[in-house]
């Protein structure tokens, strides 16, 4: 009760905090890095630019034609690729594990499913996938006999592909483990019909230039009865969170990539694009646009995580 | 934690930075890309990119060699902003002194301000980083930097101290492959014959450290910068080798005389990578050695190496009060 009285206290006097913290936290701040920290407010939650028009994407806050956005984002992952894992640990504290350690035990993997798992280039869902599915593998009899279990790693990225392969012959899951590695566009799978149980996208939705057309063929491929779930960064609600946040995002995340990844401009991207990313009732809706039912979604960390659950009934 | 492992084959970024850019990006725009907000964002992205690592062990001895780059070949790469503006590329011209000139607030050419979290995030991340990919120098150097403030004080009140000290603070020379390129015509026995086959026979350049970037005060970013470039005459003067045994007792001598928090943390971190038996020589043998020889040694920040290339290895290293390593008991004992 008290925190809801002091967020609308704190509502009014979020601008006012947003500056006053991305002063304090941040003074050498560029002016471009400042324009977009005070953008964010205003920002945030718009969707429209992204898809709305007919050859405009939204490249963080750079405006950029759709063919020019797959090929962006296509450099980015490209530059980030080999230093990635270690970036991802460094900006959320190796908090992503258990983020993706939750959102695997959501999935709830059963032996025999047949897993599809886009953007997830380096494999950290696939590979928690298939130990959950080998945990649970002794316990049930049915093994024998049932469809082999299977996960399909598709990202259209070679070089995150590359990195994922080499993590799983490290790992030695070969051939024989159901383990596919796949280089394809989310907006245009290259896969048939209700051909898997589940379908997951794990901070990849973001980079996709057609949020709608990646929805509708998860749809498509997706069996009935299946099951779509999507982790992404998201709004956090709280004005005073949502400042604190902002200013670590904008003054420390590009820093680090200019140090660790050598390469500021997609780190600058990256927390731009998490910024232009729909709220998650608005993706909620998109997901439902779909023709996904039962839509729902969860925060973590205050809302700056959710992951978003839908069933194609 | 090994500042010099460097994949065998590949340039350091800050030395091919020019000729990665142009080729990159003329590959880049001649593409797709038609905007000027996609063009600029590509050519920030290049800048700052190095070519595809490869994913090997960088703890295979063939990566205990950094190339001699081509670009050193070529004219003087972007790098030359760590030099004085006085360096050109004419042979003979004066010797590279300074850091450069800073410009929009910078302190020097090279200097990127951040604020206390940046400086925390920075130095966190960059030991880390250091720890999963120890061949990257310039992860180790961000660390150095990060967290030397109060080391480089202290280095820096020595040196004005000191008579010699004082005129490196003065001049501030940097060491160049330039600046040292007549050790190589010098007699055998003398320190300078030392260092031209120490470089030569691994192929080692001295332009090849990263630029100091952290440090806000100029002067305290050069004893930064001579303290990195000095590293090269001490592997000489104490007969440690490249190998990671090698650089780790080194390192403790290093935190011996600097006191800087990088070299311990190289030490307590870098030990995890090595088998278990070259640990235990690392504890038993190096350590010991590295805290007498960094006691006894006179004040190594205060030397002007250059000015002594021509005199003889052993005399110097008597003057310096320098206990040379002894190499650890062979296995193979007859």
């Amino acid at each position: 009760m008290a925190l809801r009285r002091g967020d609308q206290v704190l509502k009014r006097l979020s601008p006012r905090i947003s500056l006053l913290c991305s002063r304090l936290l941040a003074p050498e701040q560029s002016l471009l890095d400042r324009e977009s920290s005070h953008g964010f407010a205003t920002t945030s939650g718009n969707w429209q630019g992204a898809s709305g028009r007919d050859d405009a994407a939204d490249f963080g806050y750079k405006k950029v034609s759709r063919e020019e956005k797959t090929t962006l984002v296509g450099e980015v992952f490209k530059n980030v690729a080999p230093s990635y894992d270690l970036m991802n640990d460094l900006m959320s504290g190796g908090m992503h594990r258990l983020w993706k350690d939750r959102f695997v035990k959501k999935l709830h993997p059963f032996v025999g499913m047949q897993h599809l798992d886009v953007a997830g280039g380096t494999g950290d869902i696939a590979f928690r996938v298939l130990d959950a599915i080998r945990e649970q593998e002794p316990k049930q009899e049915q093994a024998a006999w049932g469809p082999r279990s299977s996960v399909v790693v598709c990202d259209i990225n070679p070089a995150m592909l590359e990195v994922g392969k080499k993590r799983a012959q490290e790992r030695g899951l070969g051939e024989a483990s159901g383990l596919q590695w796949v280089e394809g566009n989310a907006e245009k799978l290259p896969f048939e019909d209700a051909s898997f149980d589940t379908y997951s996208i794990v901070f990849g939705i973001r980079n996709v230039t057609d949020i709608e057309a990646a929805l509708r063929e998860a749809h498509r491929v997706l069996k009935p009865g299946g099951r779509f779930l999507c982790m992404e960064f998201s709004q956090v609600r709280s004005p005073t969170l949502r400042a604190l946040y902002d200013a670590y995002s904008f003054s420390v995340i590009p820093v680090l990539g200019d140090v660790v990844a050598r390469d500021r401009a997609s780190y600058q991207y990256l927390v731009e694009s998490i910024r232009k990313f729909p709220s998650q009732k608005k993706f909620a809706s998109m997901i439902a646009a779909a023709g996904f039912q039962e839509v729902t979604y969860e925060n973590l960390v205050a809302g700056a995580v959710a992951i978003h659950s839908g069933f194609k009934l | 934690m090994v500042g010099s492992l460097s994949r065998a084959g590949k340039a350091p970024l800050w030395l091919t930075k020019d000729v990665l850019k142009t080729s990159e990006i003329a590959r880049l725009i001649n593409g797709t890309p038609r905007s000027a907000d996609a063009q600029s964002f590509l050519v920030a992205s290049c800048s700052g990119r190095t070519f595809a690592e490869a994913h090997e062990d960088p703890w295979d001895p063939r990566h205990l060699r950094r190339v001699h780059s081509s670009a050193s070949s070529q004219a003087r790469p972007d790098f030359s902003d760590a030099h004085g503006p006085e360096e050109s590329a004419e042979p003979g011209a004066r010797p590279a002194a300074g850091l450069g000139q800073g410009r929009d607030g910078l302190s020097y050419a090279t200097h990127m301000p951040l604020t206390p979290l940046q400086t925390a995030a920075v130095a966190v991340g960059s030991a880390f980083g250091a720890l999963r990919h120890p061949d990257r120098a310039d992860l180790v150097a961000a660390l150095g930097e990060t967290t030397g403030l109060l080391a480089f004080r202290r280095m820096r009140e020595r040196m004005q101290r000191d008579p010699e000290g004082r005129s490196i603070l003065a001049d501030r020379p940097r060491i160049t492959a330039a600046s040292v390129a007549h050790a190589w015509d010098l007699p055998p026995g003398t320190f300078g014959a030392a260092y031209a086959q120490f470089m030569g026979s691994r192929n080692f350049s001295a332009d090849e450290r990263p630029p100091v970037r952290f440090v806000d005060d100029p002067e305290l970013a050069y004893v930064a910068v001579r303290s990195r470039e000095v590293h090269d005459f001490w592997h000489v003067l104490f007969d440690c080798p490249t190998t990671v045994t090698g650089e780790l007792a080194l390192k403790m001598v290093e935190f011996v005389q600097t006191g800087m928090p990088m070299c311990a943390l190289s030490v307590l971190g870098g030990p995890f990578r090595l088998p278990p038996q070259k640990r235990q020589l690392l504890l038993t043998h190096c350590a010991p050695w590295a805290l007498k020889a960094g006691t006894r040694a006179a004040d190594l920040m205060c030397l002007r190496y250059e000015n002594h290339l021509e005199e003889d290895l052993e005399q110097l290293r008597r003057r310096w009060k320098i206990l040379p390593s002894n190499p650890a008991p062979s296995r193979k004992k007859p």
